[in-house]
């Protein structure tokens, strides 16, 4: 029961704090960590995003950008450290009486790739439930500003694999690519019951709105990208790639779950009854892949210590499923599932994701500013290097998709081609609306 | 069910909120006894044979939560009214809580109040236990509670004690946090 109930808290917690998660990410550059996440040369997310850049010179001397970077995974040795049995550690044990979720749901949010330096104050509040026959409240006290009153959720476009071969800028490939999102809404009466501590009310739905698309497939890519105009030193560049999406798989559902009041909150001998419906429709990998067309382009232009991009990568990005099946499910006291249709076609949509970028070089000095917007927001990022002989001075600041402002800073040391770097980042994807700080460090390779 | 939604939200809510926090819940224990009539109980003394001092066992379905939690206090007060219709003596108010049915009234009960009684008199008997022993804490943790009531008269007594208020305050430390 216990786990039950822990297990279903943290699911809650988890995807509740997974919007504030999926405005951070998982940098394994105390660079551009420094920098408050900006990218900058060739690395992040300028490639990915912008089709044109494959053509921009990477020009290390320009950004002084490293051929490669190893992160120094200090956090794993504190948190090794702290947890040296973790197979039998309580604390990770749901059956333990030591067991603290709290501490789970900040680890899996906050991987310990790197040093946690000042951790986010979770709430110390007591809560209260006020019980009685006919009435239930709930008080959270400080905790409840952790409760979201908007949609929350993770969702990713991604592409983890693109092989292919090119001749003068032309590229031939396939990119294998995955979708997916999850969303959550707390409905008005579950919201003010948790957050604004209403009693409960009698015969009352409280629920959430829960919706989940997972898809992915391949795509044989023809690209190209090149310099328009211009020569090395400075150009406009130019790129785009068009996709044939084959889609192996996809599963999606829609629907509301939660649970409906009695006619006294705790009088009958059932008061509470769970309720939910959804609708899930999904194209199993072997069923007829599903296709469609869609594409990138993106822009470049440097001029002298000035360079700018722009790049939109999955538009008109389509996907039809002409073997789909559609079920829908009922629970109500006891579960219902029907039916709909089969060997329907369906269409799924892949988020357009871009990207604009802007970056100063004069001397030693880079100053740089990107948006990324990958299809839950936009994260800004606005940060600059001074590099001083062997040292270089980094800061930063960014506007993450809770639209908080988060900063960056640190430094590096540099002996010919190796190079130490440190970065900390503020942060707020713990259990907290306070901010943590984490210190990632690096060894660049020049 | 009912335990289960309860534990739920109470879980879920405490999971998300607390970091040293504890989670306390005040139950209104008589709300649920009234709603059955067993907040009300005659007694008469001597107890003439075949005549009960106890009410039917109540089931109140409590917290849930588990064994492996920890209880850290459970509080218990309230007020019980002895209507005296006449005699005099002294009546004693015991409350039981047990997780089996059976074994309600041979253990021993969870707190009394004592009071003098005199005819044609009402004896208003507040009460305020700060902390159950060790001992009965764990019962809190099961998903079903059963509650008895019994009022033993010294002398020669008969009247009815009412149960006006009753309310449980359990404080859980689960280590959660």
């Amino acid at each position: 029961m216990r786990t039950f109930v822990l297990g279903f808290g943290l699911v809650v917690l988890v995807a509740g704090a997974a919007a504030p998660a999926a405005a951070q990410w998982l940098v394994t550059d105390a660079r551009r960590i420094g920098m408050g996440g900006l990218s900058l040369g060739r690395a992040g997310s300028l490639e990915r995003y912008n089709p044109a850049y494959r053509a921009v010179d990477a020009r290390a001397d320009r950004h002084g950008q490293p051929k490669v970077t190893i992160p120094i995974p200090l956090g794993i040795i504190q948190f090794l450290h702290d947890h040296p049995h973790l197979s039998s550690d309580p604390a990770f044990d749901p059956k333990s009486t030591g067991f603290n979720p709290i501490l789970v749901v900040n680890t899996i949010l906050n991987l310990p790739l790197y040093l946690e330096v000042k951790k986010a104050p979770t709430p110390t509040n007591d809560v209260a439930f006020t019980i009685g026959r006919d009435s239930l409240l709930v008080n959270l006290g400080a905790a409840a500003q952790l409760v979201p009153e908007d949609q929350f959720g993770i969702s990713g476009s991604s592409r983890p694999f693109s092989p292919g071969f090119g001749f003068k800028g032309f590229r031939v490939g396939v990119m294998g690519w995955i979708h997916d999102d999850v969303e959550f809404q707390l409905d008005d009466n579950l919201l003010g019951f948790l957050r604004d501590s209403q009693p409960a009310q009698h015969n009352t739905f409280y629920g959430s709105f829960v919706h989940g698309t997972v898809e992915g497939g391949f795509a044989p890519t023809v690209s190209y990208a090149g310099r328009i105009v211009g020569d090395s030193a400075g150009g406009f560049y130019a790129g785009g790639a068009l996709h044939y999406y084959l889609g192996v798989g996809y599963g999606r559902t829609d629907g509301d779950a939660g649970f409906i009041t009695g006619g006294t909150i705790f009088g009958g001998s059932n008061p509470v009854t769970p309720d939910g419906r959804t609708l899930t429709q999904y194209s199993k990998p072997g069923n007829s892949l599903g296709h469609g067309i869609g594409g990138d382009i993106g822009v470049a232009w440097v001029s002298g210590p000035v360079e700018i991009g722009v790049g939109v990568n999955d538009i008109g990005a389509t996907i039809t499923w002409p073997d789909t099946r559609l079920d829908s499910a009922f629970y109500h006291d006891s579960t219902y599932s029907k039916p709909v249709a089969n060997h329907v076609e369906t269409k799924t949509k892949l988020p357009v994701s871009y990207i604009a970028n802007l970056a100063y070089t004069v001397g030693n000095t880079t100053l740089g500013a990107d948006v990324l917007n990958t299809g839950r927001g936009s994260v800004v990022h606005i940060g600059g290097e001074q590099r001083v002989g062997l040292f270089a001075v980094r800061g930063g600041v960014a506007r993450d998709q809770r639209k908080r402002i988060e900063f960056g800073f640190g430094g590096g040391l540099r002996f010919g081609g190796l190079g130490l770097d440190v970065g900390f980042w503020t942060h707020t994807n713990s259990l907290s609306n306070e901010r943590g700080i984490t210190m990632a460090t690096s060894l660049s390779i020049y | 069910m009912r335990a289960k939604w309860l534990c739920l939200v109470a879980l879920t809510a405490a999971v998300a909120g607390c970091g040293q926090g504890r989670a306390i819940f005040d139950i209104d224990v008589f709300s649920f006894l009234k709603a059955t009539n067993a907040d009300t109980l005659p007694y008469v003394g001597p107890l003439p044979p075949g005549v009960p001092d106890t009410i039917p066992v109540q089931t109140i379905k409590s917290l849930g939560i588990g064994s492996s939690s920890i209880v850290d206090t459970v509080r218990l007060f309230g007020s019980v009214d002895f209507v005296n219709r006449n005699g005099t003596g002294s009546v004693t108010f015991q409350v039981y809580f047990d997780t089996a049915k059976s074994a309600v009234y041979t253990g021993t009960p969870a707190f009394s109040v004592s009071g003098p009684v005199t005819p044609g008199v009402t004896t208003t008997s507040p009460f305020d236990i700060p902390d159950l022993p060790t001992a009965l804490k764990p019962l809190f943790l099961a998903s079903t509670v059963y509650v008895g009531i019994r009022a033993s008269a010294t002398g020669t007594i008969a009247g009815t004690a009412k149960l006006t208020a009753l309310r449980a305050r359990i404080v859980i430390q689960d280590k959660l946090f």
